[in-house]
């Protein structure tokens, strides 16, 4: 199906380029907003397909920015409106006028309808919050433990940070790697049963972007101590405040950033 | 109405904000014996549309118009200085109409914040007691700095013609006005800085310095970035008010004038607009360091899809500027060879704007959920800082482009160099577009933090030296040029009129959503983390709930707006009719 | 002159009404509502009281400075994970009810020692902890959960506690 759309992009850039010649900025306009739609459809090809959201988003601004293009220069305004005045003023347009008033537009708004009413066995659409709120504190097992502006206490102890790397690399094999994947890229072997699948940890947008306490918070805490708004029914991470000690999760995070590359995010 | 004489009108104007006081206070002192008592938490609640939902609006309102009446005097007084200098009768003529508008402002300003006054002490008494309490002092200075303020206001309007010979100590009087109007600001500014980044007192809210309470974290930053924003919002309605005369006008030489103000309005709001994400930045910078945990809720958390809605507003307005200006062009004898630049500008822009309009979370059906996951590469590469950073500055270089081009586009350089200053001028664009965008993909490779403090403001620090050297360039370029005509002021299709309209519309929507997200930044808290909002009202509404009220709030603005448009062209036809009779 | 008026209208309420469209239809739904205080009150529900319940067992109760969540070798007092079955089998064998067995063990602890364990535990309604009565419940159907259909509720089980109290008084 995706295979589909570049095809769908071609077509459209044909028509643009036929109306540039043509001089019809209508057609034109119609051209490159197919071949919009296709390009966005396609970027399926090369990596996950954008989100039917994103794509409605990027539509509604190529109507509105072409619609403004095409309305500078007053020549080619009257020109863009030219078709639309001529289907419904012109003499010899009168066929295609009533077949647009009684039988394209009535199918139209009864294709929408349609579409509106269907049963559908789609669950309705969720927003998910990639980035929520860390709480001020959690409660770690009995111990109050303040997230704001937690440090990694590990971190300091430069000499031995090597060792607590490489036990930190002992606790993602045993606890981690099933999920999160050999080489951080959040696809291991469960990786695919999951909805949405494990977090990667490679690459500079995940936690590269986040403060270790941040980090932390999500690993004690797992799914339920999730704010509403990131949808904790939509994630299967563990509270691995239930099977790890304080220092173990602190171990681990040093070798999630030392093995990805990746340096925390500070404020200073 | 400038007939009337200087002591008159000043006498008016301070028994009208008297009368409203006094009013007040009196509805304020009856409904407290009249209402039944405060619920035991210390609420009374509105029935229907609850107090939360009142209030809110009311006070979006008066900040609107307080904004208004804050912001324009601020280019007006600027306006008749430069006019003084230059001798320029337009620029005269400009600053009084400018200064016609925000003085009949004033007394619907004063009448909205009155209602403010007697909602909040009967709605929230609790929430009240504690900020006159904290705060109380400043309160009264408040209504000091409204009495001089008033005072002054009606002074510099009814004195415009009187002092026409003494226009240097009416400027001076206009200077007053603008330090009485920021005095203003930064009383109130303290007020909602100590709501959100509350200082100065101790952890059950008793006062320990009453300075810090007022010098919080928010204090400045936010006065700041009002102080901006006001010029920006006070000139929108300034060119939304031309551009209603410009299509009421009759005759072609009033066409001509309101095309000129409109125009001239729109560029001062864009202009200070550019400096305004900077200040944002640093107002969000503040917020951080006050506390993370607030800062990560308004940027990423509840209110992430705010801020898509921030990017689609924002780019709208800046689509609608540039169309303003290409549109422009037309009316410029000479304009039409520049038309071919255009066609690029608008593809910069384009994918500007496609790049500030990704969001970083998305709503996803289960099933592209099955595929794509949480995270989606490109998604999460376009929906970050680096790249909304770099394209917003390229936007509005591609903006400043477009003004550059529309104020030269009636005229021919005659210096000997010319080729040598255009090489530079493409140069400067070339260099300055890829050095942002270089910046840009270089900041993704370094810690947040080089990014935030270093890249970030050298990418904003090439901007702004590469719009200066570009200003000077063309000053220098088009010194004595010949000029192929003037420009066609007044033939201007009507369309450019409602994208000028559009842009106030959306700026005003802007300004309520962003006011809601501030305030909504402290949650169930009416002072964040010292008091607690305990009511049933404390928690934030949905966003189709919040848009619909920032609705509202915007259409009752414009319908008070027009309500003064209409009174001004009533009383110009008066004073017309009685010149004439 | 009229119709530049009337567009301009339209102008301005249809881009209000463009984003209250964006703003209802586009962006996702949903309340933030503030955390929920629970209060041990009439008509608080079982997964609340289960909760709270929780909360002291792990805190202010300071259960865990004897009990361990999962059985363990060498452990001082009854796991927690399976207490709620454990506790059932024992009340059947004793013949008396669930609940009155789970609140004589907070309240009178030397009453029912699980075999293989001493005689170590304080009443949980004196001091150091001294719960409240509702706390007392909270904890019960905590532990009654574990492992068991939770039976006991609050103020239901009022009369229940304050009956097994008084037996602990007198005797």
């Amino acid at each position: 199906m995706t295979n589909f759309y570049p095809v769908v992009a071609l077509l459209g850039l044909a028509i643009s380029l036929i109306s540039v010649f043509r001089k019809s900025p209508f057609f034109n306009f119609i051209g490159i907003q197919i071949t919009v739609y296709g390009l966005l459809k396609s970027a399926a090809l090369i990596m996950p397909p954008l989100p039917g959201q994103v794509i409605t988003m990027y539509m509604a601004m190529s109507v509105f920015a072409f619609l403004i293009y095409f309305s500078i220069q007053e020549e080619t305004f009257r020109a863009f409106l030219e078709p639309m005045r001529a289907v419904l003023a012109d003499r010899d347009k009168r066929i295609l006028r009533v077949v647009l008033v009684f039988i394209l537009i009535p199918l139209l708004a009864g294709y929408i309808a349609y579409a509106k009413t269907k049963p559908s066995f789609e669950p309705p659409v969720s927003a998910r919050i990639v980035h929520p709120e860390p709480p001020q504190q959690i409660d770690f097992r009995g111990k109050t433990i303040k997230i704001l502006g937690l440090e990694n206490p590990l971190r300091k102890d430069t000499e031995k940070l090597k060792d607590y790397i490489e036990e930190g690399k002992k606790i993602y094999y045993q606890n981690c790697f099933f999920c999160h994947g050999d080489d951080l890229d959040g696809k291991g072997h469960f990786a695919q049963a999951f909805n949405p699948p494990p977090l990667p940890f490679r690459g500079t947008d995940t936690i590269a972007q986040l403060p270790e306490s941040f980090v932390f918070w999500r690993i004690a805490k797992g799914w339920r101590g999730l704010p509403p708004g990131s949808a904790p029914w939509d994630s299967a991470m563990p509270a691995f405040e239930d099977f790890l000690s304080e220092e173990e999760i602190w171990k681990v995070i040093l070798f999630i950033y030392e093995a990805s590359g990746n340096k925390p995010r500070t404020w200073e | 109405m400038a007939e009337k004489s200087i002591k008159q009108g000043v006498i008016k104007g301070i028994i009208k904000l008297t009368v409203i006081l006094g009013a007040s206070f009196v509805l304020l002192f009856m409904f407290r014996k009249m209402l039944p008592a405060p619920t035991e938490d210390g609420y009374r609640l509105l029935p229907v549309i609850g107090s939360r939902v009142w209030v809110w609006i009311v006070a979006q309102l008066h900040l609107n118009f307080a904004a208004f009446v804050l912001g324009v005097p601020i280019f007006a007084v600027t306006m008749e200085f430069l006019g003084w200098r230059r001798s320029d009768e337009r620029l005269d003529r400009i600053a009084y109409d400018f200064t016609k508008l925000f003085t009949l402002a004033y007394t619907l300003t004063a009448l909205l914040g009155a209602v403010l006054m007697v909602s909040l002490p009967l709605l929230y008494p609790k929430f009240i007691d504690h900020m006159m309490k904290i705060l109380g002092p400043t309160w009264w200075v408040y209504i000091l700095v409204m009495y001089g303020e008033v005072f002054v206001c009606y002074y510099y309007f009814y004195s415009w013609k009187r002092m026409k010979d003494r226009k240097g100590i009416h400027v001076l009087i206009g200077v007053l006005l603008n330090v009485m109007g920021i005095l203003m600001l930064l009383i109130t500014s303290s007020w909602v800085g100590y709501m959100t980044t509350p200082g100065g007192v101790s952890e059950t809210g008793e006062l320990v310095n009453r300075w810090q309470a007022i010098k919080t974290y928010m204090w400045i930053p936010l006065s700041l970035h009002r102080l901006v924003a006001n010029v920006v919002f006070g000139a929108g309605i300034a060119a939304a008010y031309a551009a209603f005369r410009f299509i009421t006008a009759r005759s072609d030489d009033e066409r001509a004038y309101y095309d000129w103000m409109g125009y001239t309005s729109a560029m001062i709001a864009i202009g200070f607009s550019l400096i305004l994400p900077g200040i944002g930045y640093l107002l969000g910078v503040e917020i951080y360091a006050f506390n993370e945990q607030m800062g990560i809720q308004l940027m990423g958390g509840f209110f992430a899809w705010l801020w898509v809605m921030q990017a689609i507003l924002i780019g709208a307005i800046l689509f609608a500027v540039n169309y303003y200006l290409w549109i422009s062009l037309n009316k410029m004898p000479g304009g039409q060879r520049y038309f071919k630049y255009v066609k690029f500008l608008f593809v910069v822009i384009f994918l500007g704007y496609a790049v500030w309009l990704t969001p970083h979370s998305v709503a996803l059906s289960l099933e592209e959920a099955r595929r794509i996951g949480s995270y989606h590469p490109a998604l999460g590469k376009l929906g970050v800082m680096a790249s909304k950073n770099t394209a917003v500055i390229i936007s509005y270089l591609a903006t400043f482009i477009s003004f550059a081009i529309f104020r030269m586009s009636n005229k021919e350089p005659v210096v000997s160099w010319v080729k040598t200053g255009q090489l530079i001028r493409i140069l400067l664009i070339v260099g300055s577009s890829v050095a942002v965008l270089g910046l840009g993909v270089y900041s993704y490779m370094v810690p947040s933090v080089t990014r935030v403090k270093v890249l970030s403001p050298i990418q904003f620090g090439v901007f702004f030296l590469c719009i200066v050297a570009l200003y000077l360039l063309d000053s220098r370029m088009y010194k004595g040029a010949r000029i192929i005509g003037e420009p066609k002021w007044g033939k201007m299709p009507e369309r450019s009129q409602y994208a000028l309209i559009a842009i106030t519309v959306t700026f005003t929507w802007l300004m309520g959503m962003m006011g809601y997200m501030r305030a909504g930044g402290r949650q169930y808290w009416h002072v964040y983390g010292i008091m607690k909002d305990t009511s049933p009202e404390a928690y934030l509404p949905s966003h189709g709930t919040a848009s619909v009220i920032v609705t509202i709030v915007t259409v009752l603005f414009f319908l008070l707006v027009a309500f003064i448009f209409w009174s001004i062209m009533k009383l110009e036809r008066f004073s017309e009719q009685r010149r004439a009779g | 002159m009229k119709s530049g008026v009337l567009k301009l209208i339209l102008v301005v309420i249809g881009l209000n009404l463009f984003f209250t469209y964006i703003g209802l239809d586009f962006l996702p739904q949903s309340e933030s509502h503030p955390p929920r205080e629970i209060k041990i009150q009439e008509g608080i529900s079982q997964d609340d009281l289960i909760v709270i319940g929780e909360k002291i067992v792990f805190g202010k109760g300071q259960c865990m400075v004897c009990h361990p969540m999962n059985a363990e070798t060498g452990m001082r007092a009854p796991a927690i994970a399976t207490i709620g079955r454990d506790t059932k089998e024992h009340a059947k064998k004793e013949g008396i009810s669930h609940e009155e067995y789970l609140f004589d063990a907070l309240v009178n602890p030397s009453k029912h020692i699980a075999e293989g364990f001493d005689d170590i535990m304080s009443p949980a309604h004196k001091p150091p902890t001294s719960l409240s009565e509702g706390e007392l419940i909270a904890v019960a159907a905590y532990l009654q959960s574990r492992g068991e259909r939770v039976t006991i509720s609050y103020p239901e089980s009022l009369s229940i506690l304050k009956e097994v109290m008084k037996k602990e008084g007198g005797s």
